[in-house]
């Protein structure tokens, strides 16, 4: 049976959003993040403010604050977001609380990335083992120099019996690295979640071998000035990096960066050191409280940011950024303008 | 390399229990890998996924948010020629 939406008994109706889909408002547009799917909606700022402002009214009520000028868009706008699956309407919105925002997490660092290159000399193992120490979830390792399979599987079998539960790999294409090779290491060590090789010769996985978790790029990464990209690709909707970036910085909360040198710092391009790998151990700096300061650099503190509406699901860049004079300014591999609405 | 043994890093008053861990995680494993050779020999194993919500975060080896952000709009874009193609 269709809803009759001018029918005095639907107007008595609220309209609620679900808890996993909150709107984010921006300079020029705003999202609806959907922290369950993974995914956002863009929505037009006065859908922003119905959302919000008018939260608690009922429909009739919502369309008697806009003098019933826009009766038919409002209840399009509505229609639009219960088709979406992003609402719904109901006579007991206060049976449906909100999300809490508070970010939870038991581990005392959740990331590590750790550089190498053709002139590193720092432990590896040493590092792995510090590390799981700290029950740290999540390591990459990126070697900017080529490494032989026997080396790539020695590095990885490193990571055998220790609480570290997911491990990326980025290394520079060697002709031992075969896709088969590759695709076998990588199924026989589940932490392995995806292994990028740059710098490969064309063809090389024409017959896609390689399977899923192995990246073959022509593009060289030479070293760690390539991060920092800010793009829709790297963009996250889900609760834990959504509520995360309510308090924290969405790339440098509770990461450690060991550089190609050793040198332990917030992230590997970053200048600052806090102490070299060989004489410092990771969970002291972990602990230092100038070294957690970066963690507290919030989307909504930073210039431009804080006026996007991706900020909460957009993963930020501290080490590159348009005034290195202000640690607050703008990503610089960002392209987005959110006052326009264009990359 | 060498290579450090984890439990070296435990108390050994904490071993006991970090090996009754241990084990309760290996017999689970167990479990799964035999429902895994149960479900490959039905010709189909999948990733756990809800369909409805499409969500992933069921998946325990990854992280909820990407470590670095090492690759440019150029990369992506070859990395999705090579997917479609």
């Amino acid at each position: 049976m269709e809803i009759n939406r001018r029918e005095p008994e639907f107007l008595k109706n609220y309209f609620v959003l679900f808890a996993c889909c909150i709107p984010v408002e921006g300079a020029n547009r705003s999202t609806i993040c959907d922290l369950q799917r993974d995914s956002f909606e863009l929505i037009p700022n006065v859908l922003y403010e119905i959302l919000t402002e008018h939260e608690g009214k009922s429909i009739g009520e919502l369309l008697e604050a806009y003098d019933h000028a826009y009766d038919k868009e409002i209840l399009e706008y509505l229609e639009f977001l219960t088709e979406k699956e992003y609402g719904f309407y109901s006579e007991e919105p206060q049976k449906f609380p909100k999300m809490d925002l508070t970010w939870y997490n038991p581990f005392p660092i959740t990331n590590a990335i750790v550089d190498f290159d053709e002139k590193s000399d720092h432990n590896l193992s040493d590092i792995i083992t510090q590390l799981s120490a700290m029950y740290c979830p999540a390591v990459e390792l990126r070697f900017f120099h080529a490494l032989p399979f026997s080396q790539l599987t020695a590095c990885l079998s490193l990571f055998e019996d220790t609480a570290i539960r997911g491990v990326q790999v980025m290394v520079r294409y060697h002709p031992d690295l075969a896709p088969e090779k590759l695709n076998q290491l990588a199924n026989e060590n589940p932490r392995v979640q995806k292994i990028l090789i740059h710098d490969a010769p064309d063809g090389v996985d024409d017959d896609g071998g390689a399977g899923d978790k192995i990246i073959f790029l022509h593009q060289e990464i030479t070293s760690e000035s390539c991060c920092g990209q800010v793009l829709p690709h790297y963009f996250t909707s889900n609760v834990a990096s959504f509520t995360e970036a309510q308090t924290f910085n969405s790339c440098l909360n509770r990461k450690i960066g060991i550089d190609k040198r050793g040198e332990i710092k917030n992230c590997p391009s970053m200048t600052k050191s806090y102490g070299q790998i060989k004489t410092t151990s990771v969970k002291a700096v972990s602990e230092d409280v100038n070294f957690q300061r970066a963690w507290h650099l919030r989307k909504d503190e930073i210039s431009v940011c804080k006026d996007c509406e991706f900020r909460y699901i957009c993963h930020d860049c501290r080490a590159y950024v348009t005034n290195p004079a202000d640690e607050l300014s703008k990503p610089a591999k960002c392209t987005y303008d959110p006052y326009e609405g264009v990359w | 390399m060498k290579k450090e043994k984890f439990l070296d890093t435990i108390p050994p008053r904490q071993r006991k229990l970090y090996s009754l861990n241990l084990l309760m995680a290996q017999l689970k494993e167990l479990k799964q890998q035999h429902a895994a050779e149960e479900s490959e020999q039905d010709g189909a194993l999948s990733p756990c996924r809800s369909v409805p919500y499409n969500t992933k975060l069921f998946f325990t080896y990854g992280l909820y948010k990407p470590i670095s952000t090492t690759l440019n709009e150029s990369i992506w874009k070859s990395i999705e020629e090579n997917r479609n193609s």
